[in-house]
């Protein structure tokens, strides 16, 4: 009974904090929809891959947007034409270069105020190297197919019908009915919400559930030596699924026993990828781009978070 | 196509409508306490709102084209959390959180050193040979007392929290703690300081407790062969008491 109060705490103060940041992040996304059209998105990339990259990785510094926020609207964005690559490395980078985040970062670790330009650092790079990855090892339409175009044949049929998928969301729409256009974004923000959000109580059920019944001694037991404190801070970092904003505060209580590298790892690791996100993914993505992008994100991070061991003067 | 009742339009009208009401009732009566902290409770109020609105457009999609059949299976993600919410209605963490969030104190000393906008040149009010401690300065006191408990050996020192005992722990010893939030529950830490007291068997677990006692100094191993000085309450006096309406240390 203890455990069930425990549980249902972390669960729901997960859902109380996520839920007002999924909205958010929603409505983005349904604005998007609504007032940017593929061609103003085709205009506004640069031609030059690299810069493309670049320019996206540090939007985040104007973008303030954590990452239970961030994924509707990358996936909104792939789906209004722009490059897998910019929007992988967009949803990668704005949760952990975004100012809050950063601010937070600086106040958890005073003692230490190299960790903000080196979470920012070594995170916008590994951003940019993961979604040029994923855009090289990636062909055709990213994107799941929804519920909706299963069917194609039996779809078209529809379409012809009900006007239905005009607009290309994937959702389901009745646009004979005429809306306004603040009925258009509250209906695309509210099946937004219900996509994102049904895999996310998901993910903070499975967090919640670890962090109340698997004793973290159990993660931190399987070592502090240079590469497995790293393991284990990474592996922390996917368990606790703790917001961004506020993980430089966690990430803290365990420089002492851990190395530099094992935080930094917690730190550019965690905002990119933990268990609600992995859903979330995976509810987006197909099978096989979520299985990359999982690999290339704990691959990089890691070769990162053992490369910051080596910068001179960063110690904790 | 007729218009008709659309049973997944009410579906998600209720889960809406009954997550808007919860947000409010839990910000209404304080509740929030328990999950939040404070400085984050601006955005459940946004929450709240916002799953109002969408409630009541989704009181307009009530009737609408019958061209869906199937029940959406997601609708029963939604519906967990809030059976929770209003049926097992959580308190906030107990002491039986502690063993698997791991206690963060004993690890190292200077635990809380950076906490948020505490300066370590800041000293501890000493009043009468009685030290300062409340829920406002409680990370800073303790980060000091931590990092030189040998400089307030003897002083007296009064504080609350919560029992806490491990196996690990010495036969007389126990912790008085406190749980740290920096923003929710799930990102609770436990602090504390540990306690000589040697009646410490009428202790109950989770009970909450007054204790005033004396600093000393105190070891406890971090590692094998190696060991770390802390500081030590021996003990004078317990007094059992309410458990606060603010339970957590925010940060």
């Amino acid at each position: 009974m203890y455990q069930l109060s425990n549980f249902s705490t972390v669960f729901l103060s997960i859902i109380l904090e996520g839920f007002p940041f999924i909205i958010i992040g929603a409505l983005v996304s349904s604005i998007i929809q609504v007032f940017v059209s593929e061609e103003l998105i085709g205009k506004l990339i640069p031609r030059n891959k690299f810069l493309g990259l670049l320019c996206t990785a540090i939007m985040g510094l104007v973008f303030p947007v954590c990452e239970c926020a961030i994924i509707p609207i990358a996936r909104r964005l792939i789906k209004k034409g722009v490059p897998l690559n910019m929007a992988v490395t967009f949803m990668l980078s704005v949760p952990i270069i975004n100012p809050v985040v950063l601010m937070s970062t600086y106040y958890a670790f005073l003692g230490q105020p190299m960790m903000v330009l080196v979470r920012a650092g070594l995170g916008v790079t590994s951003a940019i190297i993961i979604g040029f990855l994923i855009g090289e090892l990636t062909q055709g339409n990213p994107i799941k197919d929804g519920p909706h175009n299963t069917k194609s044949a039996d779809c078209h049929h529809h379409e012809q019908k009900h006007a239905y998928h005009q607009c290309g969301c994937g959702h389901h729409h009745h646009h004979q009915e005429r809306k306004s256009i603040i009925g258009e974004i509250l209906g695309h923000t509210s099946e937004e919400l219900y996509d994102i959000g049904k895999l996310f109580i998901m993910g903070a059920g499975l967090s919640s559930a670890m962090q109340t019944f698997i004793p973290r001694e159990y993660i931190t037991s399987i070592g502090n030596g240079t590469l497995s404190s790293i393991l284990v801070m990474m592996l922390l970092a996917f368990v606790l699924s703790i917001c961004s904003e506020t993980d430089a505060f966690i990430a803290r209580t365990f420089a002492n026993q851990f190395t530099a590298g094992s935080i930094v790892g917690f730190l550019i690791f965690g905002p990119m990828i933990d268990i609600k996100n992995t859903l979330v993914l995976a509810g987006t993505f197909k099978a096989k781009v979520v299985v990359k992008l999982l690999f290339l994100i704990f691959s990089i991070c890691f070769i990162m978070s053992v490369l910051s061991n080596f910068i001179p003067g960063f110690v904790l | 196509l007729r218009k008709r009742f659309n049973i997944n339009e009410f579906i998600w009208f209720v889960i809406l409508i009954s997550f808007s009401y919860y947000f409010y009732k839990i910000l209404y009566s304080g509740e929030i306490a328990n999950f939040m902290h404070p400085k984050m409770i601006k955005y459940v109020y946004v929450g709240f709102m916002a799953l109002g609105i969408l409630a009541i457009y989704q009181f307009f999609n009530l009737i609408k084209d019958h061209d869906e059949h199937e029940i959406k299976y997601g609708y029963i993600m939604f519906l967990i959390p809030l059976f929770l919410g209003f049926f097992v209605s959580p308190k906030g963490l107990n002491a039986y959180a502690v063993k698997n969030r791991g206690i963060s104190v004993f690890q190292k000393a200077n635990t809380a050193s950076a906490a948020k906008n505490v300066k370590n040149e800041d000293e501890i009010v000493v009043i009468g040979g009685e030290i300062v401690i409340d829920d406002k300065n409680y990370l800073q006191v303790m980060n000091k007392l931590y990092k030189e408990a040998n400089k307030y050996k003897g002083k007296r020192i009064k504080v609350k929290g919560f029992v806490y005992k491990d196996t690990d722990f010495e036969k007389d010893n126990f912790v008085v703690a406190r749980m740290v939030l920096s923003c929710c529950a799930a990102d609770a830490e436990v602090v504390g300081f540990m306690c000589e007291y040697k009646e410490d068997n009428k202790l109950s677990k989770d009970e909450w407790v007054q204790i005033t006692g004396i600093l000393a100094e105190g070891y406890i191993s971090v590692k094998k062969d190696e060991k770390v000085a802390i500081p030590l309450i021996k003990v004078e006096k317990i007094t059992s008491i309410e458990e606060p309406a603010n339970k957590y240390i925010y940060q």
